[in-house]
């Protein structure tokens, strides 16, 4: 296993208390597979990521656990060890395009940059040049020209291409991609995945790609982990996940996606209630103020995360390692 | 670029001329009249009368602005009601002194008010943040001559460290040269006449740059607590680079936009408060002189100073708008006029 | 950052439906009163009035006049009968700086509402109609702002003559543009929002939308600078006091005392001590209050 994230509580400091938005969380990132984390904002998927880079900021803070990259704990790292680490071996894509970038630096000296930090010993025409290599490998027109342009004369879509070649310009194991195409045109948003899971190929990596739509996770993903309030409360292959989703939430998010097909003139199913106040969690199962299928139990205890059929389930409806009808 | 310097410099002709009009208004036409002032109470009206005549003060209101106007281009203001001097030979002769002081304090306020603000944001609700806020509120809050009356006595009157008036000790003055005496005395290798000209200027610096230095703090905190917040600097810590090289390279970088313009801003202020300060410490500048000159209604003079005054302020912040352009490349001159 | 995003976004619907409009007020204050040294001021700010409403209504309280000569006794040092010494004309300088106190308030409290005023109507004015008034009357700002406010303020008063009134006017008109300034460019970001689209569009008049709709988007940054502005009208008169340009004698200014002391710098420094030290803590007051104001305003700190 390439990354394997053990019992991982990340904290936030806020005003009126500590959030916990990373709960106990585990699970590991094979060599070459592209591993989707789902939930909506607040799920602790962005700090997930964020936790594994060692970029939370200062009021965040890994709280316990254990994040093993080629079995070494990055946490126990020195900061100079984890600078070596981040950009090269493992790297990092945004959800804002427009804003991820520095505006007053020109696109191939942002590039340079990494390349040049991980290489300190290739000269600065080599890295130029591999620059340019590293836009044209991203799709990018004319990529000599467009290395000399700022950021702000490009589009958003173009702005992640360029993102995504400063994330591989150190041909890294592990590439993060934090909602890569949240941000997008639907058009750009397929051209973007497109483009992930060729590089993917390409470079031999593995993916841990973060989104909010399963739509993405359809698409791109080899392996699925649905997130619900900093825990897991679902994970499963793709195929198995859409083929048999067991967690009412996972339902709800499967039965929120818009389809083509879908003749019937009933309005888009809709996961009722909002994510619950970090600082006021329901004593029970974090979802069952939201779930159709709440049972007494549901209010009153947490549901563990068990294995059920080729599934990781966390709830109390599969109980007995099947569905209670 | 050139397009639009050369725009932004034609821009300011109809400025200037609107400042000499003001100037103008409020000195020539508003203001009682200079006669009894200068010639004292008891004059003659003849003599009031004579002396009027000789300084064009008869003719009709319009006609002595064009001819102050006219004058104005070719650095002609007139001369002074008390010494007939030529105007502008009185000013040159003080103008490098106020020079002199208004570098070093812009220098000094600029290089202070950015390094605590850095690091007043960097090390945001830590002492060192405190420290510098507090620096900096002391600095909004105390009255330039305040700042120097305090200075002197702590300086002066307690340390007998430094002089409390005057530019550099009359026996060591340079002669000749530029009038800045930092520079003159350092191209002729003078260096005890250099130590004594530091010395003299140690508090005046002090006390002019204070004011800008916090107002300079305080937006450079703000700027860089700003910039540490956007999306490239989390890119820029994703990449693995140094702290120390994402908080210049990429933080501080994009902080100086606004700070630029602020640093611009207070040389204004610098220029205004060069009056207080020049008056504290008897520096021989146009501040000073001005304040003496507007006291005894030497209104040539008056109407001279503040037009220069008013013309080195714009011509700093057109660079400014110049600077602001380099440091910015979202900003585009040749389409839009700023 | 994101994460804080997400915190902020869970916790902002929550705060979204327990705020209602008119609580704002309420919320601010609260904010601000959490704000120790934004309090700290106002009480200082609110003793400051006391004083200076008292000192005038009943000048009985003061320990001596203020006015009263006594060249004898010149520069006492401070001592219990005279807190705070006695100047060169043998006045003693705590009475003196009690009924500075009106002084310098009603001249930071009168320079900003005159200012004020013709600053917002100014700015509405060019931020509203734009085209050729915008640009004459913002032309004429920049006029004014391109000579160094204390500069102008005291050409102003050398032409107006000496007095606390004339010193009030100059005050006022040096800190116009900035007032403009500001309001006119909070109107042309405004005038762009939506629901000002959206009432030119239901057919408001364009002054029906200035006061129903702009104005009160720009209220918070124009108390805010309001307060900011008293504190630098106090800098500034005090200012032209120390040049000899503010009050006429005997009047007592913080700033004129000081000017007046200051030949005896070394062998009198309480005769100056005092009195900066009271121009700098009510200047210092109405900072940190501003200051408090602004981070209480503000929606986005008042969510956290």
């Amino acid at each position: 296993m390439l990354l394997e994230v053990k019992n991982l509580t990340t904290e936030f400091k806020v005003k009126n208390g500590t959030v916990r938005a990373v709960n106990n969380l585990s699970f590991g990132v094979n060599e070459g597979e592209i591993l989707a984390i789902v939930g909506e904002s607040g799920s602790g998927k962005s700090v997930t990521s964020l936790s594994i880079m060692g970029l939370l900021s200062d009021n965040g803070k890994v709280a316990s656990g254990e994040i093993l990259y080629r079995g070494e704990d990055l946490l126990k790292k020195s900061e100079d060890e984890m600078r070596a680490i981040k950009g090269d071996k493992i790297s990092m894509i945004f959800q804002e395009p427009m804003t991820s970038l520095n505006p007053v630096y020109r696109v191939k000296d942002q590039i340079m940059e990494s390349i040049l930090t991980h290489n300190p010993k290739m000269d600065k025409k080599e890295a130029l040049k591999h620059t340019v290599d590293m836009l044209r490998t991203v799709g990018i027109p004319s990529p000599e020209e467009r290395a000399e342009d700022y950021p702000h004369q490009m589009s958003g879509g173009m702005r992640q291409r360029v993102m995504i070649a400063m994330a591989l310009s150190c041909q890294p194991d592990l590439l993060i991609a934090d909602e890569p195409t949240t941000a997008l045109d639907v058009t750009i948003q397929a051209q973007i995945l497109e483009l992930l899971y060729e590089m993917r190929e390409k470079f031999k990596m593995s993916v841990m790609l973060i989104t909010h739509d399963l739509g993405v996770v359809a698409e791109a993903a080899d392996r699925v982990v649905v997130m619900y309030c900093g825990e897991i409360v679902e994970s499963a292959d793709v195929k198995a996940l859409f083929e048999k989703p067991m967690h009412p939430y996972t339902l709800g998010l499967l039965k929120s996606i818009p389809r083509l097909e879908d003749e019937s003139t009933d309005p888009l199913y809709m996961i009722r209630g909002m994510v619950p106040n970090p600082l006021h969690m329901p004593q029970g199962c974090p979802f069952s103020d939201r779930c159709d299928r709440c049972m007494d139990i549901c209010r009153k205890k947490k549901p563990e995360l068990r294995p059920v059929g080729d599934h990781l389930v966390r709830c109390f409806l599969y109980e007995n390692g099947e569905e209670t009808k | 670029m050139v397009k639009y310097t050369i725009k932004r410099i034609l821009m300011l002709i109809p400025v200037l001329l609107g400042v000499s009009l003001v100037v103008f208004l409020i000195m020539r036409v508003f203001s009682p009249d200079p006669a009894p002032v200068v010639l004292g109470e008891h004059a003659s009206t003849q003599a009031m009368q004579a002396w009027r005549e000789a300084h064009g003060l008869n003719e009709p209101i319009w006609l002595q602005f064009i001819d102050f106007l006219k004058n104005a281009v070719t650095g002609n203001f007139g001369v002074s009601y008390y010494t007939n001097q030529p105007v502008s030979n009185e000013i040159m002769s003080r103008f490098p002194a106020t020079v002199e002081l208004a570098i070093c304090a812009i220098i000094f306020a600029s290089v202070f008010g950015v390094l605590l603000g850095v690091v007043a944001a960097v090390h945001k609700n830590t002492f060192a943040d405190y420290a510098s806020t507090l620096v900096a509120l002391a600095g909004i809050s105390m009255p330039i001559f305040w700042l120097g009356i305090l200075l002197i006595l702590l300086f002066t009157g307690t340390l007998h460290l430094l002089p409390s008036t005057g530019r550099i000790d009359p026996m060591l003055q340079p002669t000749g040269g530029t009038g800045l005496y930092l520079w003159d005395t350092l191209t002729s290798g003078d260096f005890e006449a250099f130590g004594n000209a530091v010395q003299h200027l140690i508090m005046p610096t002090l006390a002019l740059s204070l004011y800008s230095m916090a107002i300079i703090t305080r937006m450079t905190r703000s700027s860089m607590l700003d910039t540490l917040n956007q999306d490239y600097i989390r890119t820029a810590r994703a990449k693995g680079i140094t702290r120390r090289r994402v908080i210049r390279h990429h933080a501080l970088r994009n902080a100086m936009i606004p700070i630029t313009t602020v640093i611009g801003l207070q040389f204004g202020s610098l220029l205004g408060g060069a009056v207080l300060t020049e008056t504290v410490f008897a520096w021989p500048g146009i501040g000073k002189y001005t304040v003496e000159c507007i006291q005894k209604s030497d209104f040539p003079v008056v109407q001279a100073v503040v037009l220069i005054i008013a013309t080195i302020y714009v011509i700093i912040n057109l660079i400014v708008d110049l600077i602001y352009a380099f440091l910015d490349p979202r900003i585009k001159y040749s389409k839009e006029e700023g | 950052m994101e994460e804080n995003k997400e915190i902020a976004e869970t916790s902002s619907i929550t705060v979204g439906l327990e705020e209602k409009p008119e609580s704002i007020w309420k919320s601010v204050w609260d904010s601000l009163k959490k704000n120790k040294a934004a309090m700290i001021s106002l009480v200082f700010i609110i003793i400051l009035v006391l004083v200076a409403v008292i000192t005038a209504i009943f000048p009985g309280v003061l320990p001596h006049d203020p006015y009263e000569q006594n060249l004898a006794k010149s520069f006492a040092f401070p001592n219990a009968q005279y807190w705070f010494g006695t100047d060169q004309l043998g006045r003693d300088i705590f009475s003196r700086i009690l009924v500075g106190t009106r002084v310098s308030l009603s001249v930071g409290v009168i320079a900003v509402a005159v200012s004020l005023t013709c600053g917002v109507l100014l700015g509405s004015i060019a931020g509203y109609l734009g085209g050729k008034v915008d640009t004459i009357i913002m032309r004429l700002m920049d006029i004014m702002l391109s000579i160094p406010s204390i500069l102008l303020a005291i050409a102003f008063m050398a032409a107006l003559g000496q007095g606390i009134d004339k010193a009030i006017i100059a005050i006022s008109l040096v800190s116009i543009p900035e007032y403009a300034r500001i309001v006119r460019g909070e109107i042309l970001s405004v005038k762009q929002n939506d629901y000002v689209q959206a009432a030119k569009v239901i057919g408001d008049k364009n002054s029906r939308i200035v006061f129903h709709h702009v104005l009160p988007n720009v209220m918070s940054s124009i108390i805010v600078r309001a307060t900011l502005g008293i504190s630098s009208a106090i800098l500034d008169a005090s200012a032209l006091g120390f040049l000899g340009l503010g009050v006429q004698p005997p009047m007592a200014e913080w700033g004129d005392m000081l000017g007046r002391a200051r030949n005896y710098i070394l062998s009198a420094p309480y005769a100056m001590i005092f009195p900066g030290l009271a121009i700098s803590l009510s200047v210092l007051a109405f900072n940190l209050l501003g200051d408090g104001l602004r981070d209480a305003l503000d929606p986005k700190s008042r969510q956290n």
